[in-house]
């Protein structure tokens, strides 16, 4: 099997020691087509060497660059070892490993879709708290209008990206790697589906979007959505 | 201005021009910077020295008073400042970011040849 037939899953890290036992048994039963990376990003409670020790494939980012930049390091390891796709699964525990193997079995069968989202509303579910939920549905609703396809999830974690799609996720200027990466990828000709998965609920460490974040977060994506719509792409 | 005022802030705007001049000899201060630090001082002394100068700068403002007249072009030349300082600090966060991923990488590496060496 030549490097362009596997895949690499991205799990970035930020403090969370208590969910590394239960994420890397699930990514033990991961499709064999795979390898894993953890990117640890600079956490502070020691998650990075105890992965190390446990014998996984572990970069560590010597400070917290934060979660886009956690993945960006990712991709960048990833396309240098020459993987022909790519999955970014997140290292809190709240993804399933089936719905990660559904993501690697499409792509199999369909790997003309450049980028597969796993979405929890596909699935029947809802964001963790209403203010989340009332800020997704915004931006899902921008993105469906900015896109003109039918996308429901856009702050999913769980995606899956081919070759073209990572090569051009590195050439963008993105606030997270959510609402706007969706507008711009699209615009760069990706084709995007959405595929149901259930996300669980968290049960160690706190969410990365607090109250001012989550502010800061929406402006931010705004702008960069503006900028988008206004000049048809971002490249860096 | 009164002539000893004027003569004071001269004296001040040359001793300002001095050290600058001696930053940059020391490489403790940019040639661009300097170079710039070193235009605002000169600019300065000659409307210091050109009487009539400011009162022209005034009118051409369109301001009232010489005062709002020298607010102004200060104000502008700290927007540019603020501009120029913004670029600035947003590459030095890209270098930042790209160098601590390139050490990041460095050692992933460094570290998987020394347990492929260990295990051979």
């Amino acid at each position: 099997m030549s490097m362009l037939d596997r895949g690499l899953v991205i799990v970035p890290m930020y403090n969370e020691a208590g969910s590394i036992e239960r994420v890397q048994a699930r990514l033990s039963q991961r499709d064999p087509r795979c390898d894993v990376v953890f990117i640890d990003d600079g956490s502070r409670d020691g998650c990075g060497r105890l992965l190390a020790e446990a014998g996984c494939d572990v970069i560590r980012h010597p400070m917290n660059l934060g979660y886009l930049e956690a993945l960006r390091s990712g991709l960048e390891y990833a396309l240098a070892r020459g993987y022909g796709f790519l999955m970014f699964f997140d290292g809190d525990g709240q993804h399933r490993i089936e719905d990660l193997n559904n993501l690697v079995a499409h792509h199999a069968a369909h790997p003309e879709d450049d980028l597969l989202i796993g979405s929890r509303y596909l699935g029947g579910q809802q964001a963790a708290s209403t203010l989340r939920h009332l800020v997704s549905q915004t931006y899902a609703r921008l993105v469906r209008v900015a896109t003109g396809q039918p996308i429901h999830d856009v702050t999913s974690g769980l995606k899956l990206l081919n070759r073209r799609a990572a090569e051009t996720m590195q050439s963008l200027v993105l606030e997270d790697g959510h609402a706007e990466f969706l507008v711009f990828m699209a615009r760069a000709g990706c084709r995007i589906r959405e595929l149901p998965i259930q996300v669980e609920a968290r049960q160690e460490g706190s969410s990365m979007y607090h109250v001012p974040k989550m502010i800061l977060y929406t402006l931010r994506t705004s702008f960069l959505l503006f900028l988008a719509l206004l000049t048809g792409s971002a490249k860096r | 201005m009164l002539p000893q005022q004027r003569l004071i802030t001269a004296i001040l705007l040359m001793l300002l021009l001095v050290i600058v001049l001696r930053l940059v000899r020391r490489q403790q201060l940019g040639v661009t910077l300097g170079l710039v630090w070193t235009g605002l001082l000169v600019a300065a002394l000659v409307i210091l020295a050109i009487p009539g100068l400011l009162e022209g700068l005034t009118a051409l403002t369109g301001a009232k008073f010489p005062v709002s007249a020298v607010t102004l072009l200060a104000l502008v030349v700290i927007s540019l400042f603020f501009f120029y300082f913004s670029i600035v600090i947003h590459k030095l966060e890209r270098k930042h970011v790209q160098l601590v991923r390139t050490i990041a990488l460095m050692e992933h590496r460094l570290r998987s040849d020394s347990t492929a060496s260990h295990s051979s």
